[in-house]
């Protein structure tokens, strides 16, 4: 009896030692994990703003570098480059990167306010995608840089932009607020504005695809609130060098016109 | 001053400013949509048609007989305090008008609140000046 005792006592010793061990093993476990994602992921700012009227979001800025890996997936913004910086507007909770759309988490940082605005956030929506024109310029993307790290290089000189990679009939898109037009030839009293959508296949099949840009222009008036759609020609045209322009410089040696 | 030249005098200060407004935002009607236009004269009419009412109404229901005429001091309180009131509407009309770019929901908001808030500057003064407070002078011969 008193060695059965003994027994029991060894055991249970033992027992609680190798639990010791293992609590111990796995927690430098997740320690080295949140360290890995604090050197790869990190979050600059996470501004409160408003993406419509009643639906809240953050504008975000970050960089990340994944090393030993030539691309990863953004959960909402798609596959770029393993290492790199954006700047978007979203109405995720947290970043999730993965090493493919449906592969393996990498990292998943929940967004958490660097600037806690005391007013009311800010309105930067952005228009649905059914409010943009059908018509649209057509280019070719030929370059090692992903379609979405050059746009937002560019676009983020003018705009801020909303990612949206959920596919809908194998395309993505990425829209952008309004922003502004310089209007020339145009009366004082009228001023426009525009905002670009920008469709690519989720998944392109060949190094070189055709991606599409749409814009949307609205004309205002200094003394009026409201922004309607426009067809006067100058306005029209006043977009079209614009979106030319900016087509331009991404373009530097990245896509090809149609 | 006679109770004549003291409602005719309320009734050009309010006439007037609204003339002025009026004036100014059709100046500058190509600045606005033709709706937003419409919205804003139609709450201009609507802010002075209860004063205008009042004051119209009081001067052709006169009798033909004469007023008596007011106390002066009376009199100067009344003007100044209906110039104050469309002060604080004039003001800001023609301040939306000057600007190279203004918000057309501000305007209307502070039109519509000012309008209400302040009203208590006219109401006793029309009263007075067109309603009960005047009096025929009776001839005794």
């Amino acid at each position: 009896m008193a060695h059965h005792h003994l027994f029991s006592i060894i055991c249970t010793g033992a027992l609680a030692v190798a639990l010791s061990v293992f609590q111990n093993h796995l927690g430098s476990g997740i320690q080295s994990n949140s360290e890995l994602r604090a050197k790869q992921v990190h979050v600059k700012s996470v501004v409160k703003v408003f993406l419509a009227k009643d639906t809240p979001g953050y504008s975000i800025a970050y960089e990340y570098d994944f090393p030993h890996r030539r691309s990863v997936y953004i959960k909402g913004f798609g596959t770029v480059s393993a290492k790199g910086s954006f700047r978007y507007l979203t109405a995720d909770k947290q970043l999730e990167f993965r090493d493919s759309p449906d592969g393996e988490v990498l990292a998943i940082i929940p967004l958490q306010e660097t600037v806690i605005v005391a007013a009311r956030p800010a309105l930067l929506s952005t228009p649905n995608v059914e409010d943009f024109p059908r018509e649209f310029h057509s280019f070719i993307w030929a370059s090692p840089k992903t379609l979405q790290e050059q746009a937002q290089l560019v676009v983020n000189k003018y705009f801020l932009f909303a990612p949206n990679s959920d596919c809908d009939k194998d395309v993505a898109h990425l829209k952008t607020t309004f922003m502004p037009l310089q209007l020339k030839g145009v009366s004082a009293s009228v001023t426009a504005q525009v905002a670009l959508l920008f469709s690519f296949p989720c998944a392109p099949k060949t190094a070189q695809y055709s991606f599409e840009v749409h814009a949307l222009v609205m004309e205002g008036r200094t003394h009026s609130d409201t922004f309607r759609p426009t067809r006067d020609p100058d306005i029209l045209r006043s977009a079209d060098n614009f979106v030319q322009n900016l087509l331009a410089q991404m373009n530097a040696g990245q896509a090809t016109k149609q | 001053m006679s109770m004549n030249q003291a409602r005719f005098g309320l009734m050009g200060i309010f006439l007037g400013s609204l003339a002025l407004q009026l004036g100014a935002f059709f100046l500058i009607s190509e600045k606005m949509w033709p709706d937003d236009l419409l919205t804003l004269v139609l709450k201009l009419l609507g802010i002075y048609s209860v004063q205008l009412s009042v004051v119209l109404g009081g001067i052709f229901a006169q009798p033909k007989a004469p007023l008596a005429a007011p106390p002066a001091g009376l009199t100067w309180t009344a003007l100044i305090l209906a110039t104050l009131w469309n002060l604080l509407l004039v003001w800001q009309s023609i301040s939306f008008t000057l600007r190279p770019q203004a918000s057309l929901g501000d305007l209307l908001k502070y039109l519509d609140e000012i309008a209400s808030a302040s009203s208590f500057l006219v109401v006793g003064v029309l009263a007075f000046f067109f309603g009960k407070g005047t009096e025929v002078i009776t001839s005794t011969r």
